[in-house]
């Protein structure tokens, strides 16, 4: 990953807007494989529908569906700035998080700053719809009261050993205000219309307005900025 | 001079054969081939009729039979003092005739009967009604185990299954069963995971791992699926608690072939169940590693307090995930020297390169940080420590398993809590591990749980300086080059050797030229450094040198006040050519080694940074 370039990229340009995405749910759900697959399709999607700007196919992460892909470790982060033009540059982060309970109580650490967060669970496994409740709870309890929760049905691929019924799934998003989408990550059925149904709840202002306050962390933002990182929710 | 027995039958040949092939050295260095045709269902049947005696049988009439079997011997030990080696080498000539398998076997057994077989059996001799009793329920189908007698020898590590039977399934002869449609995108796909308990092919590795809760609930194990060998556990906990009840502690079981070797830790029991002629001590070495694996990911603090809780917990809930570290821990522990030597390796580098990478680590300092350091294949470049804490080797190897263990870590940056026992056994540290090449991973641990962001920036001011001095590209060199030959050491008749830096806790090995490129041959070099560090290492009778002539190879073993040595040299060296050599080697040894040292063993040895240690006010305690 060529941090530098993108460093540079955001030095440059003028309006700097971060997108922050934490993905929750039970273990071997298939969060990783979504993100994955939700980085290559996003960039080919209708992006300019919500940002009225230049797409950028930009690919970086190459890793193609997995059947078995090995289990997150603690959680990964991945970063992606791509440039939509002169003046405006959006930066992705997404927060992968391992589903194992022993990593629960590191969570909050996660889904913190986050501006949206999608609750995966797995349409063949009952137990992981109930986990994902208690996420959808929890950020609601304890998150940035604006955060865009998505819930998100994954491997509808494999709809022969469905165990937990659409509609009662739908019935719950509707009660609760979550963005709904039955999707599979390894066809990537709906996960462009997800990530774009977010993006379209999500307006540019915020984005810009909730940025993280980081510390010192983030040495560009002093280039693009106005507002210096306040000493908000950050506990460092 | 060095033949290596090859058999041309061994592209061709059926699993069965195959693993036929790879159990017995006696059939491999007969000179009837092997014929491809042959039936193995056949040769099994006939062997179970052969053979029906089950090995495990827990007789103590077997342990008699290990004191006579070590008649002869051609090892001999002698004292560093007299420096000279003992005339009477014995049992030369009959170790031409016999393989060395028979040989090793043969003091493999002997010293058995004088160290472990005292300590258990007198133990065990009460114990044997029960133990006969539960024979057949530890393994239902005792005809398997007896051909699988049959066929057990020789060689050593359990990975030789391995390969064969990857071998195999390449060949397109596998008889492994199609994975079941339940497990389809579900995770981690391990690669011995569905075979069945009870069949001959689960039965037949040469290294099993169990890990149990003290109530017998399976926790881990390294062949199958844990749900389905809860009968197995189940026996486990009765032997076990057998012995808990008369106030004493199963350690290990002596089999023919077979051990059984048991480290009780608290609320959990490890097993390790082998034919590999690795010994108790090593065994229980490897047993150790697998439970500080465990901690690494719960800690002890909150094991503890599961199981106070309720003593019958399912663990396997909480180390979701884990598998992958335990079954690469399990494997690596087969053929990296380091985990037998309690020590690490380090990508070998010029000095001045380490010192530029070392000095950029450092620029890095804050209090975020307790340990900075960059790996690649397993080996370390460089490691930044505070003055007070030194890594020990034990948690590095937790460390590298880790990184080596989940391909995940390369596809983004990540954080992730790990104890580390040895450091502090009841709380997490926070790891961020990325990948700044292909190769190379970085690894910046704090002790507190929010500096996700701080080490985050830390990295990539370290990846720019170290681009900006070229280094990066450098280190990419490094890591990609393949270490050293034995040529490269310019001595001759030395084929191979292991040295250990007791002070440094760091070991050299050149790589595996021919003819111990061929995994066979490897494994069998492997097999004698293993003997011969255990001979050494005896409790009762630790030695500092030791000579052991086998048909294909000579160990020399050495221990000093600042170096642990073991070289490998032709069958044909005569003791008196090695006595020369020896006098030789300590001048090589006193200025290549030592060159070598310097260059390779340099990370520990300058001043490093102090790093002020916040942990008791912000380790993440659960």
């Amino acid at each position: 990953m060529s941090t530098t370039n993108n460093r540079q990229n955001v030095q440059a340009s003028g309006k700097l807007y971060q997108f922050k995405l934490v993905l929750l749910g039970e273990s071997a759900v298939g969060k990783s494989s979504f993100y994955t697959v939700y980085i290559q399709t996003l960039y080919i999607g209708d992006l300019d529908d919500v940002f009225q700007a230049k797409i950028l196919v930009l690919r970086f992460v190459k890793d193609q569906f997995d059947d078995y892909r090995e289990s997150t470790i603690g959680a990964a982060f991945l970063t992606q700035t791509i440039s939509l033009d002169d003046n405006t540059t959006v930066k992705f982060e997404i927060w992968d998080t391992a589903g194992q309970e022993r990593y629960k109580s590191l969570a909050p650490m996660y889904y913190r700053n986050a501006n949206c967060a999608v609750v995966v669970y797995d349409i063949t496994q009952p137990s992981s719809l109930d986990k994902a409740k208690s996420w959808v709870k929890e950020l609601q309890r304890q998150a940035d009261p604006n955060i865009v929760i998505a819930l998100a049905g994954n491997k509808s691929d494999l709809s022969a050993r469905r165990a937990i019924d659409s509609e009662e799934a739908q019935a719950y998003a509707a009660d609760t205000g979550l963005l709904f989408f039955e999707t599979s990550a390894k066809t990537a059925v709906n996960v462009n219309e997800l990530f774009i149904s977010i993006a379209k709840k999500m307006p540019l202002e915020q984005l810009a307005a909730n940025s993280r306050g980081r510390g010192s962390g983030l040495k560009q933002r002093g280039v693009d900025l106005t507002s210096p990182t306040p000493a908000n929710n950050c506990s460092c | 001079m060095f033949s290596s027995p090859k058999s041309p039958a061994l592209s061709p040949m059926s699993p069965i054969m195959e693993d036929l092939f790879s159990d017995s050295n006696s059939i491999l260095t007969s000179d009837e081939p092997l014929s491809p045709a042959l039936q193995p269902q056949r040769k099994y049947s006939a062997l179970y009729k052969a053979k029906p005696t089950t090995q495990l049988s827990l007789d103590v009439s077997s342990s008699t039979a290990y004191s006579s079997s070590s008649a002869d011997s051609s090892v001999k030990s002698f004292n560093a003092n007299s420096n000279k080696l003992d005339d009477n080498i014995n049992g030369e000539t009959r170790s031409k005739e016999n393989s060395v398998d028979d040989l090793l076997i043969g003091f493999m057994n002997r010293s058995n009967s004088a160290t472990s077989n005292d300590k258990c059996f007198p133990a065990f001799r009460s114990g044997k009604g029960f133990i006969n009793g539960q024979k057949r329920t530890i393994y239902s189908e005792p005809e398997n185990i007896g051909s699988e007698c049959e066929v057990a020898g020789s060689i050593d590590s359990d990975s030789s299954i391995e390969w064969i039977e990857s071998h195999a399934m390449s060949n397109g002869h596998s008889n492994i069963p199609v994975i079941p449609v339940e497990e389809e995108y579900s995770g981690y796909r391990r690669k011995y995971g569905h075979e069945d308990p009870q069949s001959i092919n689960w039965s037949r590795h040469r290294k099993h791992f169990f890990i149990l809760s003290s109530a017998g609930k399976p926790i881990y194990t390294r062949y199958g699926d844990e749900s389905r060998i809860s009968g197995y556990t189940g026996v486990i906990q009765a032997i076990v608690s057998f012995f808990v009840d008369a106030e004493d502690s199963i350690r290990c079981i002596n089999a023919g072939n077979h051990k059984f070797v048991f480290l009780l830790k608290g609320p959990l029991y490890l097993v390790a169940v082998s034919r590999t002629n690795e010994s108790e001590t090593q065994l229980r070495d490897q047993l150790s590693y697998l439970y500080n694996q465990i901690l690494s990911v719960l800690t002890s603090t909150q094991l503890t307090r599961i199981f106070e809780q309720r003593i019958n917990f399912d663990l396997r809930l909480l180390l979701g995930g884990t598998e992958p570290f335990l079954d690469n821990l399990a494997t690596s522990m087969s053929d990296d020297p380091g985990f037998m030597l309690g020590s690490i390796q380090c990508v070998r580098m010029n000095k001045e390169l380490r010192d530029k990478i070392g000095n950029i680590l450092q620029t890095v300092k804050s209090k975020d940080l307790l340990y900075a350091m960059l790996i690649a294949n397993n080996q370390l470049i460089t490691l930044l420590r505070p003055k007070k804490h030194s890594l020990h080797p034990a948690d590095l190897h937790l460390v590298f398993n880790m990184v080596n263990g989940s391909s995940t870590f390369r596809s983004a940056e990540s954080w992730t809590p790990i104890c580390l026992p040895k450091f502090n056994n009841k709380g997490f540290l926070h790891a961020y591990v990325c990948y700044i090449t292909g190769n190379v991973c970085l690894l910046l641990i704090s002790p507190d749980k929010d500096k996700f962001f701080e080490l985050s920036d830390a990295k990539s001011t370290i990846v720019e300086q170290l681009t900006i001095c070229n280094a990066l590209q450098a280190i990419e060199e490094v890591s990609q080059s393949e270490g050293y030959s034995i040529a490269d050491v310019g001595a001759a008749g030395l084929r191979h050797f292991i040295y250990k830096s007791r002070k440094h806790v760091q070991y050299t090995s050149p790589t595996f030229m021919a003819p111990y490129n061929d995994p066979h041959e490897k494994q069998k070099l492997f097999k004698l450094y293993r003997y011969t560090h255990d001979r050494m290492h005896s409790r009762i009778r630790p030695l500092k040198v030791h000579y052991y002539v086998s048909p294909s190879e000579t160990i020399l073993g050495w221990i000093t006040s600042t170096f642990e040595l073991y070289a490998a040299f032709g069958p044909l060296i005569s003791k008196s050519g090695l006595e020369l050599m020896n006098k030789e080697y300590k001048s090589w040894k006193e200025l290549s080694f030592y060159g070598l040292e310097l260059e390779i063993f340099h990370p520990f040895k300058r001043p490093l940074l102090i790093i002020i240690l916040y942990y008791y006010r912000s380790y993440y305690l659960p």
